[in-house]
This record gives structure tokens, C-alpha cells and sequence, in this order.
């Protein structure tokens, strides 16, 4: 396992370098002017692909939390702690440019629409599962509580979705994740290189979050070890 | 115009923080590479 | 106990939830400990809100604006404090170990426990509802019916996760503040549902017009009991 995410990680990093590179040529230099908003709109570009990898990481958690109290491998668990914290990491992504690009689009900071309120509840969400791992006596308790906690924020994200959504009303729809009208080619070729980009991005992060995971552990069995021998 | 300097503010955000983070990610697992060989030293390696 | 090793039959699901529920009941009853430090923490909060609008702000807005907000805020707040001491009266003299050394079912638990807590929490609404009345100058009487079911349903959900959520904050010991952390955001659709049903009532429409947040709350209620039967035993094993 270590071995395999060593190589994952060597193997993506450079991926992951280059295709950023390219991906900002292609956000500043290939993609034109979005007619209504102008340059402000290309934000959009990594914006929406940070919020897909925040859902797809709280479902890599979702996942991790129920094979941890299914099998209680500590793979599970180690699985969930990374996509909880880089899960954090892409949220809080999020949250910052959602404003930065509401401030010149929409004339304000914030808005409680549907996606945007979603996401601060879920950012409240993780960063509520890092701390009770943090702050639980020992590992094997931290991580059972962590995967409850896990599943019961992932099945609330959607309901949580649909709640506001509605709370809201009938909201001006504005634009965010590409309006029904077809996306002009090189728009939807540079998004999807975004979106390719954030993925690989993501594995990267990943593979060397659990790595640290796994010798962290490793650290502490020994330390465990030797400190029971003594006595 | 003005909207570039939003734009600017937000890439930064973006970049910044996924490649700091990584930055960090790798610092990391160097020092806990080398606490996990110091241990493994007094203690005799482990599977 | 059987001998034979196998669980007692007699000590199926529902005589467990039932013995737990009165245990928890039956010592409350005792102290009233719990339910007048939740009545006394709730009567506070509705006064600081009283401070926060006035009475004529909230003619002004109409009942429907701003009473169901300050009423959930506050029924949320003070059933915090009654969450926190369910799991607390536990770890005196290590009664959980013994809850847990009977072979029954762990989900049953969950069920004996949510329903103490929601019995607690009506309880509650008994004294605060009637109270707000009078503090805001709303017309209680006239839809009592319609209020009682979207505070019935409403704080089934609260329950069932101030139970689940009470046990993760009471194993890892940091109270209350963890409680409400944890329980604000995870009832974020459960919240915006009781605003909007009580609004709805408030204002005179009626239940039927808060029909789509009544399917929110009774789906909300229907995972959530099954999330807590299911997981409750990874919270609280030892």
C-alpha cells in the first residue's frame, strides 16, 4: 500500500504541475470573454470544479466512514481523515472565491442562495469531524465517532441542498454552473481541463494525505510498543 | 477593468492554497519519514 | 439472564427502549434537575430576544416574521442543555458500562433514550410555547391544533439527533458547546422547516401550505431514526 502511494504520488505530481500550468493559459489566454460578466466570470473556471471535488471528497468519506464500522480497518478510517481534512481544504477553496467573484458579478459579498449557504453548512460540517477526532481520547474511539459523524453530514448534504433551496424561493437563478444555454467549445473544453486538473490535484492530495496518515501510525505503534515494553 | 483585480485575487486564492498545501503535504512526510527511521532504529523494524 | 448464553428473549427491542426510557424519565422526575435548568435557560433567551425586538418590530413584521425563528432558536438552545446531562447522568458511577454489559440491542438504547429526551423536550414546549405567547402577543388558542403537530414532528427530529450527537460530544467530554457545534449544522433542513411550518400557521394559513416542509421534516425524521438505530453502537461501545 505504501509502495503503491508512493508511486501514485511521484507519478501525479509532475501530471498535476503541468496540467495546472496549462490550465491557467487556458483560463487567461485560450477561453474568451464571457458575454455578460466579462473577465470577472473566468473564476468559474476552477469556482465550480473545487465544489464538485468538495461533494466528491464527502463522498470518498461517506465511503471510508461506512467501511470503517463495516470491516474496522484501519484503511477505511485513514482513507476518511484525508478526504475530511482535503475535503476542508477545496470547501474553504470555495467559500473564498464564491464572494471574490459575487462582489463584482452581483454588487455583494454574500448571498444565502441555495449553493453557496449549502456549502458554508458543510464547510461547518468537516470542520466539525476533524475536531472530534481531534479531540477524542484515542485513535479507534476517534475514528468510530468520526465515521458516525461522517455519514450522518453526507446523507444531510442533499437534504440540506434541497431545504435551502426551497427556503429560498423564487430566487433569481444566476449564473453558475452553466446556464441550460450550450456552453461555446473552448468554454467547455477549458472547464473540463479544469475540471481534469482538480481531479488529478485531488488524487495527488490524496495519495500523500493518507501516506502521512499510515506512517503517522506506524510512528505511534511503535512508540505504543516500546513504551509497553518498559513497563 | 476592475474585474481583473477580483480575478487576480481569486487565482491566488486558489493556487496558493492548493500548492501551499501540497508544499506542506510533502514537508511532512519528510519529517515523519524521519521520525518513523529514528524509531525503527531503537526499536527494531516492524512489519 | 439465560444460561444458555443467547440474549433473553424477554429483553427484546421494545422492553428495552421502554426500560431505558423510564429509567431516564424516572430519574429525572426525581431532581427535576434537568427540565428547570432547560425552562429557566429557555425563559432567559426569550427575554434577551425580547431585547433583541421589540414588541412593536414584531407587530410591525407580523407574528408569522420573526416568532418562529426566536421560538426554534430558543427550544434548540435550552434542549442543548438537556442533551448534554442525558449522556452525563451515565457516566456517574459508570452506568453506561452496565447499560452496555446487558445483551440487548444497542439501537434499542437509541430508541429508549431519544424517546426520554423528546419527552423532555415537549415538556419543555409545554411551558415555553404558551409563554411566548404572551411575550410576543400572538393568539395561541386559535391554532393550537396545527402548532402541535409541527412542534410534535419538528422535535422528534431534534431529539432523535440531539441523542445521536449528544452521545458522540458526551464520549469525546467536551459538553455542550461540542453539542451545539455539532447540532446546528447537521439540523440546518430540520431548522428552516420549523421556521417555515410555524410561519405558515402563524400567519393563518394552515398546514397545507407548509405540505412540502412537512415531507422535509417526516423524511428528515425517518433517516435519522434509522442512521441512529443503525450507528448508535459505535458511539457508545467501549
Amino acid at each position: 500500500m505504501d509502495g503503491f502511494l508512493r508511486r501514485a504520488a511521484i507519478v501525479l505530481l509532475p501530471i498535476a504541475m503541468v496540467m495546472m500550468l496549462a490550465a491557467i493559459w487556458m483560463v487567461f489566454a485560450y477561453v474568451p470573454d464571457e458575454r455578460v460578466m466579462g473577465p470577472v466570470q473566468r473564476i468559474f473556471y476552477f469556482h465550480v470544479p473545487a465544489a464538485i471535488i468538495t461533494f466528491f471528497s464527502v463522498f470518498v468519506l461517506l465511503a471510508g466512514s461506512i467501511g470503517y464500522l463495516w470491516t474496522r480497518h484501519t484503511a477505511w478510517d485513514q482513507l476518511s481523515r484525508a478526504a475530511t481534512e482535503i475535503g476542508l481544504l477545496f470547501c474553504t477553496i470555495v467559500l473564498i472565491t464564491g464572494p471574490i467573484w459575487a462582489k463584482p458579478a452581483w454588487g455583494t459579498w454574500w448571498t444565502w442562495e441555495a449553493r453557496l449557504t449549502t456549502t458554508l453548512v458543510l464547510w461547518l460540517l468537516l470542520a466539525a469531524c476533524m475536531m472530534v477526532r481531534a479531540y477524542a481520547d484515542n485513535r479507534d474511539l476517534g475514528a468510530r465517532l468520526a465515521s458516525v459523524l461522517g455519514i450522518i453530514a453526507a446523507l444531510d448534504v442533499p437534504i440540506i441542498y434541497k431545504a435551502v433551496d426551497w427556503w429560498r424561493g423564487q430566487h433569481p437563478v444566476v449564473f453558475k454552473a452553466g446556464e441550460k444555454t450550450p456552453l461555446e467549445p473552448r468554454m467547455l473544453r477549458t472547464f473540463l481541463f479544469c475540471m481534469a486538473t482538480f481531479f488529478v490535484f485531488y488524487g495527488l492530495l490524496l495519495a500523500i494525505r493518507v501516506a502521512i496518515v499510515r506512517l503517522e501510525d506506524r510512528c505511534q505503534a511503535l512508540v505504543e510498543a516500546s513504551s509497553g515494553d518498559r513497563a | 477593468m476592475k474585474g481583473y483585480s477580483f480575478l487576480m485575487w481569486a487565482y491566488n486564492v486558489v493556487w496558493i492554497g492548493l500548492v501551499a498545501y501540497l508544499a506542506f503535504l510533502v514537508v511532512r512526510v519528510r519529517k515523519v519519514s524521519e521520525r518513523l527511521d529514528r524509531l525503527e532504529r531503537k526499536t527494531g523494524p516492524r512489519s | 439472564m439465560s444460561s444458555s448464553g443467547y440474549p433473553d428473549a424477554g429483553a427484546g427491542f421494545l422492553n428495552t427502549a421502554v426500560a431505558v426510557a423510564r429509567k431516564d424519565l424516572r430519574i429525572e422526575w426525581r431532581t427535576l434537575e434537568s427540565l428547570s435548568s432547560m425552562v429557566l435557560f429557555a425563559l432567559i433567551v426569550l427575554v434577551v430576544f425580547n431585547f433583541a425586538f421589540d414588541l412593536a418590530t414584531i407587530r410591525e413584521l407580523g407574528v408569522g416574521k420573526l416568532v418562529p425563528g426566536v421560538l426554534w432558536t430558543t427550544l434548540a438552545f435550552a434542549g442543548i442543555v438537556g442533551f448534554a446531562r442525558s449522556f452525563q447522568i451515565e457516566s456517574r458511577s459508570d452506568a453506561m458500562t452496565a447499560l452496555l454489559l446487558a445483551p440487548v440491542d444497542r439501537g434499542a438504547l437509541f430508541a429508549g433514550k431519544t424517546f426520554a429526551n423528546l419527552a423532555a423536550l415537549v415538556t419543555l414546549e409545554l411551558v415555553v410555547v404558551p409563554l411566548s405567547a404572551v411575550f410576543f402577543d400572538y393568539d395561541l388558542l386559535a391554532v393550537a391544533g396545527p402548532t402541535a403537530i409541527v412542534l410534535a414532528l419538528h422535535t422528534l427530529g431534534i431529539a432523535e439527533l440531539g441523542t445521536l450527537l449528544g452521545a458522540i460530544a458526551s464520549r469525546v467530554g467536551r459538553g455542550e458547546a461540542l453539542l451545539a457545534t455539532l447540532l446546528f449544522p447537521v439540523a440546518t433542513p430540520l431548522f428552516i422547516s420549523a421556521v417555515k411550518c410555524t410561519a405558515a400557521v402563524l400567519d393563518g394559513g394552515g398546514l397545507a401550505s407548509a405540505s412540502k416542509w412537512l415531507l422535509i421534516a417526516v423524511g428528515f425524521d425517518l433517516l435519522y431514526l434509522f442512521v441512529g438505530l443503525a450507528t448508535f453502537e459505535y458511539v457508545v461501545e467501549e
